[in-house]
């Protein structure tokens, strides 16, 4: 039986940048300088997290302009809050779920201005982005069409490795709930996806 | 023959299995063939969902983005951060910001305008007529040199549009047609009302807002 490798496993992985494995010495070091408002160190920071941020606000918002907004936005309070880093966890584990954070609230706030997108308008291939086959892109576009409640459960569940009781908690709504809008994903995504 | 709930063939799927599916469910499921096609299917997109990719790079201008609104702040003292709850961007270039205030500022106006039940502060109406004239007449003025900016500055990106990523494009075209529009409904109240100062200050306020959205859009053009 598959199991999905949880929040943990996904998030506090080493991140690959340019080819290399970045060392967690390497990682406290520029945070520790960035958090004296270094921007070079900072902007390394970026460069080695950004993938992964972006593809989080990708899914969860279903439009790359918006995800690049929702980057911005969760870069911005990193940087407002590197201080709070305390290195208890991964620095991408830490970033990982301030990402969540953001995407989440601004999704709250703005709810009524976010949208389905047309699915053939988003998920430009992008430098760096590794795409083996088409079905990934079948896939990509099926979570775009997903309600908005069911795609930010199934994302952050399926894609990102979260349990119910932590999603519950970050939407401020029931595990039952949370497992609701996960089947309905699941069963959306397999009637869109499945030859009929 | 009762087949398996949704939740139970999900969890049965994710190898979740709760004590609610007990030895009969077990049994159920070794012989049924649907309940077994149906954690099949359920698994066979789990596995194309752990094939997605956890990276993908953004748009190019993402860094610059965020560069330009970190720069001159140092990050937030701890002690600082307790007290200030956020600290606002030292500028604002996105395009959502934009459109949303310029939602907000329509449903406003719809409000303002289109409701007779809905009483006018008295500050707002009781404004004298000649400071309305005057304001109208300045604000005509205003109107043009806002239009002649934001045509000059429209030229200006769409001359150099195929330097800026198509996402960045679609954005300001989205945000200027939304503004656009924000803009046509505040002269039409304008029309219908034209003694009304908080349409007036809408109108101008929108158009400070797309001339505001298209200098930020140049700002984006490389370095010629």
């Amino acid at each position: 039986m598959f199991k999905l490798p949880g929040p943990a496993s996904r998030v506090a992985q080493p991140v690959k940048s340019n080819s290399s494995v970045l060392s967690a010495s390497n990682v406290t070091d520029l945070v520790s300088r960035a958090s004296a408002g270094d921007n070079a160190a900072f902007e390394e920071l970026y460069r080695q997290h950004a993938g992964r941020v972006y593809a989080l606000c990708l899914r969860l918002s279903g439009d790359t302009g918006r995800a690049s907004e929702l980057t911005q936005d969760v870069f911005v309070r990193c940087w407002e809050r590197l201080e709070s880093f305390r290195g208890e966890s991964a620095f991408s584990s830490w970033l990982h779920r301030l990402a969540v954070n953001v995407a989440l609230s601004t999704h709250r706030r703005d709810s009524r201005r976010w949208r389905r997108v047309q699915a053939v308008a988003i998920l430009p291939d992008a430098p760096g982005t590794v795409r083996s086959d088409s079905s990934d892109i079948d896939l990509e576009k099926a979570i775009t069409t997903l309600p908005t409640g069911a795609r930010t459960v199934f994302v952050l569940h399926d894609v990102e490795g979260y349990k119910h009781e932590e999603i519950a908690n970050l939407m401020g709504i029931a595990v039952g709930t949370s497992k609701a809008h996960l089947f309905r994903a699941r069963r959306l995504l397999r009637k869109s996806l499945e030859p009929q | 023959m009762k087949h398996l709930t949704e939740e139970q063939l999900n969890d049965l799927a994710d190898d979740a299995i709760p004590a609610r599916v007990g030895p009969e469910h077990e049994r159920h499921i070794a012989e049924c063939l649907t309940c077994r096609a149906e954690i099949a299917r359920i698994r066979s997109l789990a596995k194309r969902i752990g094939a997605l990719p956890l990276s993908i790079q953004p748009p190019a201008e993402t860094w610059p983005m965020i560069s330009a609104r970190i720069r001159n702040s140092a990050p937030i003292p701890d002690q600082e951060r307790s007290v200030l709850s956020r600290r606002p961007p030292a500028w604002s270039w996105l395009a959502a910001a934009a459109v949303l205030l310029v939602v907000v500022s329509s449903a406003v106006t719809t409000l303002v305008v289109r409701r007779p039940d809905v009483e006018v502060p008295a500050t707002v109406a009781s404004r004298p007529a000649t400071d309305n004239d005057r304001n109208l007449a300045a604000l005509s003025s205003r109107e043009e040199g806002f239009r002649n900016t934001a045509d000059e500055l429209w030229a200006a990106v769409n001359a150099r549009r195929d330097q800026l990523s198509p996402e960045t494009i679609a954005t300001v075209e989205r945000s200027i047609k939304l503004i656009d529009a924000a803009i046509l409904e505040a002269r039409e109240a304008l029309a219908s009302d034209p003694n009304n100062a908080v349409i007036a200050d809408m109108l101008a306020a929108r158009y400070e807002r797309k001339v505001d959205l298209l200098k930020r859009a140049t700002e984006l053009l490389p370095q010629s």
